[in-house]
């Protein structure tokens, strides 16, 4: 029943750290048991966006070297009962692992855990090698930007020559005002070239910057748009059917002053 | 203020010859033209007619615009006439089926055929998905894509390269020197098209979103509708 999910992204800053912070909790508050697992070795920020930095005491790589069992490794977040972390290495680098060490710490979790999300570093290299090798399902997260794009097809394609087979696509920070004003990709821009299923739609929303750096993830605030994106995607992760979000109703204050009146 | 003839019309033994004025802007005589043209008809009423464009240095793609018009305003065939020899729709569609008939016994091709394209006989490898970034193909022979070949890939073949679906990346044909060789597209929007030595790019806005080939004729490189 557990399943092994990957984020990953191929370019850099697009939000793959944010969005598994965000399923994590989100998964978390509907009592699935979970744990996010922080692939970047050497550029660890999982720990920061979730606000447990300062709990680390042993890594991913004390337990892959035995120094460690999986249980002292793993972070409880006491905000969330069921969510755990398991933090990534800061002194080591990507080759301290290898993908089949990374597998066996995957399987271990599987048994554990209702959902492994593992936050997959930027780039094509061993970190993302790495990253995958444990992983059945993939999230593909991009920013509607050509070049994220871009870099988002060459990693489904690498997603797929490893066997990870219809990854779902996470289209994060669209602001509609730019779409409505053709200056910025749609998500059938983006879909037409990727051809994935879309797992969700996140607008680009300042709360997030906000909850980011005070370490608490954005899907818990019940006024946040992109934490209302989050908490969708999380129900569709779960088996449900939820549409994707209305954009519209993010066009800020005055329009939703004037739909209460249009209304009344 | 005398006002200047953007585009003048003038009919000859073997054709029209248009002259286009070298300074105005290239909306301005795409208007003139259409205009000239629909006053003009009874100088089209042949089967086919040849143009020859002068007074401007005009690349190949302002040309198949200007043709595009006057077969449009007239609905009759036009071949673009030398320096730079062009077909128009319906003599491309026989020209294809002329250079594959000519593959049996290397036939002449009809007089009206300027190129040669499809001579290229060899294994075709067959693939059944699309291409993404970073995914490349090298082949001995003709590649056929059932897919869309994304930006960031590359096909390169000995032979011809037929994309069924949009065609966004590099696209070799003829890679080891034929350059009889064709690359074909339903969307032909590459980000670099090469044909044996020949390299050239689609300017954006160019692209066709109707299905079009695009063939190698005295070094440069032509795209024509299927």
């Amino acid at each position: 029943m557990s399943e092994v999910y990957v984020i990953t992204s191929g370019k850099g800053g697009v939000g793959k750290t944010t969005t598994t912070a965000n399923l994590g909790a989100g998964l978390a508050i509907m009592d699935k048991k979970v744990v996010l697992v922080d692939a970047d070795i050497g550029l660890r920020n999982l720990d920061v966006v979730m606000g447990l930095e300062n709990r680390i005491v042993f890594d991913m790589i004390d337990v892959i070297e035995g120094n460690c069992r999986l249980k002292q490794a793993l972070i409880k977040d006491k905000r969330y009962p069921t969510l755990h972390l398991l933090p990534a290495a800061q002194t080591k680098d990507k080759d301290a692992v290898s993908p089949e060490q990374m597998k066996k710490l995957c399987d271990q979790l599987r048994e554990e855990f209702d959902y492994v999300i593992i936050d997959c570093p930027a780039g094509i290299e061993q970190g993302f090698k790495n990253a995958i090798a444990g992983a059945d399902k993939a999230i593909v997260v991009t920013t509607p930007e050509i070049s994220a794009v871009r870099d988002a097809d060459r990693i489904i394609g690498l997603l797929e020559a490893n066997e990870i087979r219809d990854p779902l696509l996470i289209l994060n920070r669209i602001r509609i005002n730019m779409v409505k004003r053709g200056d910025m990709m749609t998500l059938e821009d983006v879909t037409e070239v990727l051809a994935i299923d879309v797992l969700g739609i996140v607008p680009d929303d300042e709360s997030v910057v906000v909850s980011t750096n005070k370490g608490e993830p954005a899907v818990a605030d019940k006024n946040s748009f992109a934490g209302q994106a989050f908490r969708d995607i999380c129900r569709r992760m779960n088996g449900e059917t939820v549409p994707l979000m209305d954009l519209e109703q993010n066009d800020g204050l005055m329009s939703k002053i004037k739909k209460i009146f249009v209304r009344g | 203020m005398a006002v200047k003839q953007i585009v003048t019309l003038k009919g000859q033994k073997d054709g029209i010859s248009i002259t286009l004025d070298e300074n105005a802007d290239f909306e301005e005589i795409k208007s003139s033209l259409r205009k000239k043209v629909s006053q003009g008809k009874n100088f089209f009423d042949d089967e086919e007619v040849k143009v020859t464009f002068a007074g401007r240095e005009l690349d190949e793609y302002s040309e198949k615009i200007l043709i595009d018009i006057i077969s449009e305003e007239t609905g009759t065939p036009v071949l673009k006439d030398t320096p730079r020899p062009r077909q128009a729709r319906s003599d491309n569609r026989e020209n294809v089926s002329a250079a594959t008939r000519s593959l049996e016994a290397g036939n002449a091709p009809p007089p009206s055929a300027q190129h040669k394209v499809a001579s290229y006989e060899s294994p075709t490898s067959f693939h059944r998905s699309g291409l993404r970034s970073g995914q490349r193909i090298r082949y001995e022979g003709s590649v056929v894509i059932m897919g869309d070949a994304n930006p960031g890939s590359e096909i390169i073949a000995d032979g011809n390269v037929i994309v069924l679906g949009a065609l966004k990346g590099m696209a070799h044909a003829g890679a080891s020197g034929d350059t009889s060789c064709f690359v074909s597209a339903l969307h032909l929007a590459p980000t670099q098209l090469r044909i044996a030595g020949t390299i050239s790019f689609v300017p954006p806005g160019a692209a066709k979103s109707a299905p079009a080939y695009a063939y190698v004729k005295d070094g440069q490189v032509f795209i024509g509708p299927l």
